[in-house]
C-alpha cells in the first residue's frame, strides 16, 4: 500500500529557512577560505621570482629599451621594476600597453640581489661569482659600486624549473623569518620581540591570575565580595583593547615610568617612554579576565570529592590546594596560559601606545648585561604587518612582505588557540573519568 | 652504661606532627594573604581603570567638535559591522544548534573559536590592502549580491523541498551547507557579471564610493571580525533549550522551522539579545580594522560609501605623540573614557539580560 497523500504532503512541508540559515554558514565558511587563500597567495607572490622581461617602449618621443621584472599585469598596461643601480623601490616604471613596441623573456635574464635588498637585472650567462660580479659592474652606470661579497642572491627567473621556483621561493621565506636586515625583510627582530614581551606577559599574569582564580573558587565561593570581583572581572573582558593600552600609557608609561625618571634623575629618559616591561604588564592586565575565567572553569571540573578527601586525611587548605586541586587542575592552568598568551599574540593596538616601534636598534634580548633590557622599546610582529602595510616607500615589496608577516603572525597564533582547544578538550574526557 | 633511648613510634609521629604543625599553620595564613592581597589588587585596579580615565581627562573649549565625528564614527562602523555579523553569526548559530548533526557542530563550533582569535592586524590588512580596491570597483556586484542572497536562499531552499525527490532529500538532511556553497558561488559570480554589465550605469555612478576606504569594507570586514561573537553566545543560548519544547512543537505538528520560530527563538531570545550587545560592544572598540580600512576622516557621515575615524582608531593615532597633560591628551582621555563608559554599559545590559535566560531556563 502507497503512503496516503496527506501524510506525504504534510512530509514536503516547506521550511523556507533551513537553506537560508545554512547558507549564512555557507558565506562564513566561504570568507574564511577566502582570507586564507588571499594570505597564501600574497605570500607565495612575495616570495616567487619575478620574471624579467625586456621591453622596447615609446615615451617622451623616443624608443626606449629596459630590462624590468614584470611586477603586475593588466590589460591597460604593466608596472615593472627596473635595476636599483640607486636606491631601492625608487625604479618603477609604469607602460601602458599602447605604447609597448615589444615584449621578451631573455632566457639570460638573471637577477642580483645585494645586501642592501636592492635587484639588479642583468643579461648573462655567467655562473662564477667572479664572472657575475665583472659583468655586473660591466653592465652598471657610473658612479655604482659593489663588492663580490655584496651580491646575496643570483636567481635566472625566466630559465627556473617550477621546483626550482620553490626552492628559491623556500630560502627567501627562510630568510624572511630568519633575517635580521631591515632592507631586505626580515622579521626576526619582530619575532624575538614578540616572543620576549609575551613570555614577560606569562610570567606577570600567571601568578596573579592563579591566585585570583583559586581565591574565587576556593575561599571566597559565592560571597558577596567574590560577585563583586567576578562582575568586575567580566566588565574587564570586555573593556577593548585599545583602552588598556591607553592605561598603561597613562599609568605605567607617563606616570610610573615619568616618576622613576624624576627620581632617578639622569637626565635622559629611559622608563618614561614605551618599553617591553610596560608593554607586558599592560598585556598582563588586558589577559588577566582570560586566565582568571579559564583557571577558575578548570578548579570547577576538580571533583569535589578530591578535596574532601584529602581534607579528611588531616591536610590543611593550603596542602590540599597545592597537593591535590592544583596538580588535578594543571591542563586547566596549560588552557588558560595557552589562551592568554594567543590573545597577546595578536593584540596590536595596545601596543602601539606603550613601546611597539617601526624600528628598533637593539632587540630587548641579548649578549649584554644585564641581557634582558626591560626599557627598551621593541619590534612586533603585529605592528610589523601594520607598518609594512600602510608605510613604505617600495610599496609593492613592502606590501606583500606584510602579508607574509601576517600568515606568519596567523598561524602562531591559530596554532595556539587549537593547542588550547585540544588541551581543554582532553581535560573535559579526564574531569568525565575522574567523577566517575 | 646508657642506652640511648628508642623513643617508641607513637610518640615520635606525634611529636613530628606537633613540630610541624605551626608551619602548617603558618603556610596556611600565608595562602591565605596571598589570595586575598592578590583580591584586593585586583579589585584596585578595576578601580583605577576608570579613575585614572576621569582623572587626567579634560574638557576643553569646542571639545563637542572634536569628539562627536569620532563618536558618530565608531557608531557609524559597529552598526555596518552588526549589519553584516548578525545574519550571518545567526543564521550560523540557527543552524548549528537546531538543524546540524552532531558532527557538524563538533567541527563548526572549534572552526568559529578559531576564528574569533585570528588577530584583527591581519583582517585590517586583508581589508586595507585587497578588498578596499577591489571593492571600489564592484559595489554595485556587492549590492545585487546581498540583495539576491536571501531571497535566492529562501527560494530554492522551498523548490528543493518541493521538487527533489524525498530520497535526496533525506541523503542531504542535515548536509545542506553542501547545497548552500555552489549557489552561493553561482550568485556571487552572477552578481560580479552583472556588476561589470551595468558598470556604466547611472546606478553604478551613484554607488560609486568617495574613498576605497569606506563604511562597506569596514561593515564586511569588522562584520566577519564580530560574526564569531554573535555565533558563538546565539549558538550557547538556542542549545541550551530543552529539547522537549522543540519534540512538543513537532509532536503538535509543527514544522522544524515553525518551531524554531516561534518557540525556540523567543525562548532564547534573551540570548540572542545579549550576542547582539556584546558583538555591539567588541565592534565599538576594535582598533586595527578600522584604523587601516577606515580612511580615518572624521566625518558627521552616515553613508557607507564615505570612510570614518572612530574613537579606538583616534586614540591607537594620537595618544604615542600627544604630550601628557595638554589639552589634546586630555580630548584622548575623554573620549576614550567615553568609549570605555558605552562598553561597560553595553556589556552590563548583556550580563542583565543573560542573567534573565539563565532563571528563564532554571524555570523550565
Amino acid at each position: 500500500m502507497s503512503t496516503p497523500p496527506t501524510l506525504r504532503g504534510a512530509a514536503r512541508r516547506s521550511d523556507p529557512g533551513l537553506l537560508l540559515a545554512a547558507g549564512t554558514v555557507g558565506v562564513s565558511l566561504l570568507a574564511l577560505m577566502a582570507i586564507v587563500f588571499v594570505l597564501a597567495q600574497q605570500t607565495v607572490r612575495a616570495f616567487a621570482p619575478v620574471p624579467v622581461a625586456e621591453l622596447r617602449w615609446r615615451g617622451d618621443g623616443a624608443e626606449r629599451t629596459l630590462l624590468a621584472a614584470v611586477v603586475r599585469e593588466d590589460a591597460r598596461g604593466l608596472i615593472v621594476r627596473g635595476s636599483e643601480w640607486q636606491r631601492r623601490g625608487a625604479d618603477y616604471r609604469r607602460i601602458a600597453r599602447a605604447d609597448l613596441v615589444s615584449l621578451d623573456w631573455p632566457g639570460d635574464a638573471t637577477t642580483l640581489r645585494l645586501r642592501d635588498g636592492r635587484e639588479i637585472h642583468l643579461r648573462t650567462t655567467a655562473t662564477s661569482a667572479s664572472d657575475l660580479h665583472a659583468a655586473l659592474l660591466a653592465q652598471a652606470p657610473a658612479g655604482f659600486a659593489a663588492g663580490a661579497d655584496d651580491v646575496i642572491e643570483v636567481v635566472a627567473p625566466n630559465r627556473a624549473s617550477v621546483l626550482q621556483s620553490a626552492g628559491i621561493a623556500l630560502a627567501r621565506s627562510w630568510h624572511f623569518v630568519a633575517g635580521t636586515s631591515q632592507t631586505g625583510g626580515g622579521v626576526f627582530p619582530a619575532l624575538v620581540g614578540t616572543v620576549v614581551l609575551v613570555l614577560l606577559m606569562s610570567v606577570l599574569v600567571m601568578p596573579l591570575g592563579v591566585l585570583l582564580a583559586l581565591w574565587l573558587h576556593e575561599y571566597a565561593g559565592t560571597s558577596r565580595s567574590a560577585r563583586v570581583l567576578r562582575a568586575a572581572m567580566a566588565n574587564l573582558a570586555g573593556v577593548p583593547a585599545v583602552i588598556y593600552g591607553l592605561f598603561g600609557l597613562v599609568l605605567f608609561v607617563n606616570g610610573i615610568g615619568g616618576g622613576l625618571d624624576a627620581l632617578l634623575a639622569h637626565g635622559t629618559p629611559r622608563w618614561g617612554g614605551g618599553g617591553v616591561l610596560w608593554a607586558a604588564l599592560t598585556l598582563a592586565l588586558l589577559t588577566l579576565p582570560v586566565v582568571v575565567i579559564a583557571t577558575e572553569e578548570g578548579l570547577g571540573r576538580v571533583p569535589d570529592a578530591l578535596r574532601q578527601g584529602a581534607l579528611a586525611l588531616g591536610a590543611t587548605r593550603a596542602e590540599t590546594i597545592w597537593r591535590v586541586v592544583l596538580p588535578v587542575a594543571r591542563p586547566a592552568l596549560l588552557t588558560a596560559l595557552i589562551l592568554a598568551v594567543a590573545r597577546a599574540a595578536g593584540e596590536v593596538a595596545p601596543l602601539m601606545l606603550v613601546g611597539a616601534v617601526k624600528y628598533a636598534p637593539a632587540l630587548p634580548l641579548d649578549g649584554e648585561f644585564p641581557f634582558l633590557h626591560l626599557s627598551r622599546p621593541f619590534m612586533h610582529l603585529g605592528q610589523s604587518v601594520y607598518d609594512l602595510a600602510l608605510a613604505g616607500g617600495d610599496a609593492p615589496r613592502d606590501m606583500a612582505q606584510a602579508h607574509a608577516a601576517a600568515l606568519l603572525l596567523l598561524v602562531v597564533v591559530v596554532g595556539l588557540n587549537a593547542a588550547a582547544i585540544v588541551v581543554r578538550n582532553r581535560l573535559r574526557e579526564r574531569a568525565r573519568e575522574l567523577a566517575v | 652504661m646508657p642506652v640511648p633511648a628508642s623513643p617508641s613510634p607513637a610518640t615520635s609521629l606525634a611529636a613530628r606532627f606537633a613540630q610541624r604543625a605551626s608551619a602548617r599553620a603558618r603556610r596556611e595564613r600565608w595562602l591565605q594573604a596571598g589570595l586575598g592581597c592578590a583580591a584586593a589588587l585586583l579589585a584596585a585596579l578595576a578601580l583605577a581603570m576608570p579613575v585614572f580615565l576621569l582623572a587626567s581627562a579634560r574638557l576643553t573649549v569646542g571639545w563637542q567638535s572634536a569628539v562627536l565625528p569620532l563618536v558618530a564614527g565608531s557608531f557609524k562602523a559597529a552598526t555596518y559591522a552588526l549589519s553584516v555579523a548578525v545574519p550571518l553569526g545567526l543564521g550560523a548559530a540557527i543552524w548549528c544548534a537546531r538543524f546540524a548533526p552532531p558532527g557538524w557542530r563538533a567541527l563548526l563550533k572549534p572552526l568559529f573559536e578559531l576564528f574569533e582569535a585570528v588577530p584583527a592586524v591581519v583582517l585590517g590588512l586583508i581589508a586595507a590592502l585587497l578588498l578596499a580596491p577591489w571593492l571600489v570597483r564592484h559595489v554595485l556586484a556587492l549590492a545585487l549580491f546581498i540583495a539576491a542572497l536571501a531571497p535566492a536562499l529562501a527560494v530554492s531552499g522551498v523548490l528543493w523541498q518541493r521538487i527533489a525527490p524525498l530520497r535526496w532529500q533525506r541523503a542531504t538532511a542535515g548536509q545542506e551547507v553542501w547545497l548552500s556553497l555552489p549557489l552561493v558561488a553561482a550568485l556571487g559570480a552572477g552578481a560580479l557579471a552583472a556588476g561589470d554589465a551595468f558598470a556604466d550605469t547611472a546606478l553604478a555612478a551613484l554607488l560609486q564610493p568617495v574613498t576605497p576606504w569606506n563604511g562597506l569594507v569596514i561593515g564586511l570586514m569588522l562584520g566577519l571580525a564580530v560574526m564569531p561573537t554573535v555565533f558563538t553566545l546565539a549558538e550557547d543560548a538556542l542549545f541550551a533549550v530543552p529539547a522537549e519544547l522543540a519534540l512538543g512543537a513537532q509532536a503538535l505538528g509543527a514544522t522544524r522551522w515553525q518551531a524554531l520560530w516561534r518557540l525556540l527563538l523567543p525562548v532564547a531570545a534573551p540570548g540572542i539579545a545579549a550576542a547582539l550587545l556584546l558583538g555591539f560592544s567588541r565592534a565599538l572598540g576594535e582598533t586595527m580594522i578600522v584604523l587601516m580600512a577606515g580612511g580615518n576622516t572624521p566625518l558627521l557621515d552616515v553613508s557607507p560609501l564615505s570612510g570614518m575615524r572612530s574613537i579606538a582608531a583616534n586614540l591607537a593615532l594620537e595618544a604615542p605623540e600627544a604630550a601628557p597633560g595638554s589639552g589634546r591628551y586630555g580630548l584622548l582621555l575623554l573620549s576614550a573614557l567615553l568609549l570605555f563608559g558605552l562598553c561597560l554599559l553595553l556589556n552590563a545590559a548583556a550580563e542583565h539580560v543573560r542573567g534573565r535566560l539563565r532563571r528563564r531556563f532554571a524555570g523550565l
